[in-house]
């Protein structure tokens, strides 16, 4: 078998003395979405912060066959890897069209980021009608659209989402989560999700991990997951 | 209780008019510390000193090395650049790491060092400021005769053309490259920006740069205002500038300019019609300002309110 795209293994992470990851062992492969559930405080977000540099860590990352120890936020993007920060992270007074050209920053081709620019506002329509608007006026469902196409707009062939379905109604997150799975099938993007509703994740997930209190405790398909109710039980709670 | 003068048009345009120009000094120092406060929420109090360590280098290009005015502000506006970029680079980011009052704390260790240095390389004595009008400021534009008259120096001139071409320059530029976009992005959203691959580091460098230059030429339009320079020239603008900065919101280039020109008006006109207040009070007619923007609209007229620092 191939190297996985991601592979973490035996990850550390710290928060002044408090152990935050302890031996965090996780992979996502090529064009895979997997999703890291957990509860609050389980560590879930500290994984993602790992891999995007934010965060000093022990252990091993590897992406794409490149080691991202030492990286900068900065230097992680250019690598391939797209990240929306919890509560969506969008810059609230530019306008919707702004935040997406902020997000091919990196990229030096002009006209191929408006094309994706162009390519995002027919993924989500409802952004091309408030495209002239500051950000911090468009709905919740909206803005985690727009932090999604953001982030999308740097070409990364691994996605990091950080709880998109935090704050949103139910039917919000269903369709999110929907244009998701649509943009994994035609773009191939692999995705690694950190959610905290279990039972929506799963159903657009391959793989699955489930994390408490800084250790993976169980991983595995996302329908033997969906399936296994003791499993779910314990560490989903429904 | 009221001036004399009070029903004569000239003598209250005359207010006006170095209310305007005076206002034009603080709304360019006001942007200065909006430029850095924008991306990094960070106050550069040494921003005037360096400003005049420029306008004393300045002084000795042009009497002792030939420098033309012109020439020697280029060298010395490139210079503060650099320097703003390496005191940003060197000092502040560290400082960073261990907090806000860190990097308030150093920039004041800066202020004072330079300061000092300013004071024992070139004495204590003022000393005439290099100016591209004979006798400082220069002729006059006279708008209405006298007397009273109502007129604008060369000088006064000068300073309100720089407000406008470097707000128009720093406008275009934050809205028209793509630099300025990632600067704006810097400024929405620290986290947001960095995941969107814009170099942070890079960012609060080129801030403080521009900063840096701008106080330069602020330093260099005092000079030229008062025909003289003296190593305390820039610690009442201190006052001033960040009084405008603070009531026109510390994020709001539009702020600055439109608290700076309108404490100058303030300043000038408030002792000009009443005899009760004398000239010297201006300092405290912004510290009250200040106090009642804090108190009111902490945020200032035209800021956005910010939870905490990122």
């Amino acid at each position: 078998m191939s190297e996985p795209l991601l592979q973490i293994r035996d990850l550390d992470a710290f928060y002044g003395r408090t152990q935050a990851l302890q031996g965090v062992d996780l992979a996502v492969d090529e064009h895979e979405i997997v999703v890291l559930l957990g509860a609050n405080g389980a560590g879930k977000t500290t994984v993602l912060r790992a891999i995007s540099g934010l965060l000093a860590t022990r252990g091993s990352i590897a992406f794409a066959g490149t080691s991202l120890g030492g990286r900068t936020p900065e230097q992680v993007v250019r690598l391939g890897i797209g990240h929306v920060p919890q509560g969506r992270g969008v810059f609230g007074d530019l306008t919707v069209e702004e935040n997406l050209r902020v997000g091919g920053f990196t990229r030096s081709d002009t006209t191929s980021v408006e094309q994706d620019i162009g390519r995002w506002y027919d993924v989500f329509p409802r952004l091309r009608e408030r495209r002239t608007q500051a950000a911090a006026y468009l709905s919740g469902g909206e803005q985690q659209m727009l932090a999604i196409a953001r982030a999308l707009m740097s070409r990364p062939r691994l996605l990091l989402l950080d709880e998109p379905s935090l704050g949103l109604a139910r039917l919000v997150t269903l369709d999110v989560f929907a244009t998701l799975r649509e943009i994994n099938q035609k773009e191939g993007t692999a995705m690694l999700l950190v959610e905290q509703n279990a039972e929506l994740a799963l159903d657009v997930a391959h793989r699955a991990y489930v994390i408490e209190s800084g250790r993976i405790e169980v991983s595995g398909s996302a329908e033997s997951l969906h399936e296994d109710d003791a499993m779910r039980r314990a560490y989903l709670g429904y | 209780m009221l001036d004399s003068d009070v029903g004569n048009v000239a003598y209250l345009l005359q207010l006006l008019l170095s209310g305007l120009s005076t206002g034009a000094l603080y709304a360019l120092f006001a942007v200065s510390f909006v430029v850095v406060w924008k991306a990094s929420s960070h106050l550069n109090l040494a921003a005037g000193e360096l400003g005049s360590l420029a306008v004393f280098a300045m002084a000795s290009l042009t009497t002792s090395l030939g420098f033309g005015v012109w020439a020697a502000l280029a060298v010395v506006l490139v210079a503060s650049l650099g320097g703003g970029a390496l005191l940003q680079h060197t000092l502040i980011r560290p400082a960073d790491r261990r907090g806000i009052f860190a990097v308030v704390l150093t920039t004041l260790a800066v202020y004072l060092v330079v300061n000092a240095a300013v004071g024992l390389l070139w004495g204590t004595q003022a000393r005439q400021a290099p100016s591209p009008f004979a006798g400082g400021s220069g002729g006059q534009l006279v708008l209405l005769d006298g007397p009273p008259r109502a007129y604008l120096t060369y000088g006064d001139l000068l300073a309100l053309g720089t407000l406008a071409v470097v707000v128009g320059a720093i406008t275009i530029g934050l809205h028209r490259t793509k630099l300025g976009l990632a600067y704006r992005a810097v400024a929405s959203n620290r986290l947001s920006a960095s995941l969107s691959g814009i170099p942070l580091s890079r960012m609060y460098m080129a801030g403080w740069a521009v900063s840096t230059a701008i106080a330069a030429m602020t330093a260099f339009l005092v000079g030229v205002r008062n025909g003289s320079i003296d190593f305390q020239m820039m610690t009442p603008m201190l006052a001033f500038g960040l009084t405008a900065a603070t009531v026109g919101g510390l994020d709001s280039i539009r702020g600055a300019v439109i608290a700076g020109l309108a404490l100058g008006i303030v300043v000038e006109l408030v002792p000009g019609v009443l005899t009760a207040v004398s000239g010297d009070l201006g300092l405290i007619i912004a510290l009250v300002l200040v106090l009642l923007t804090l108190l009111v609209r902490p945020q200032g007229l035209y800021g956005t309110k910010r939870l905490e620092r990122v």
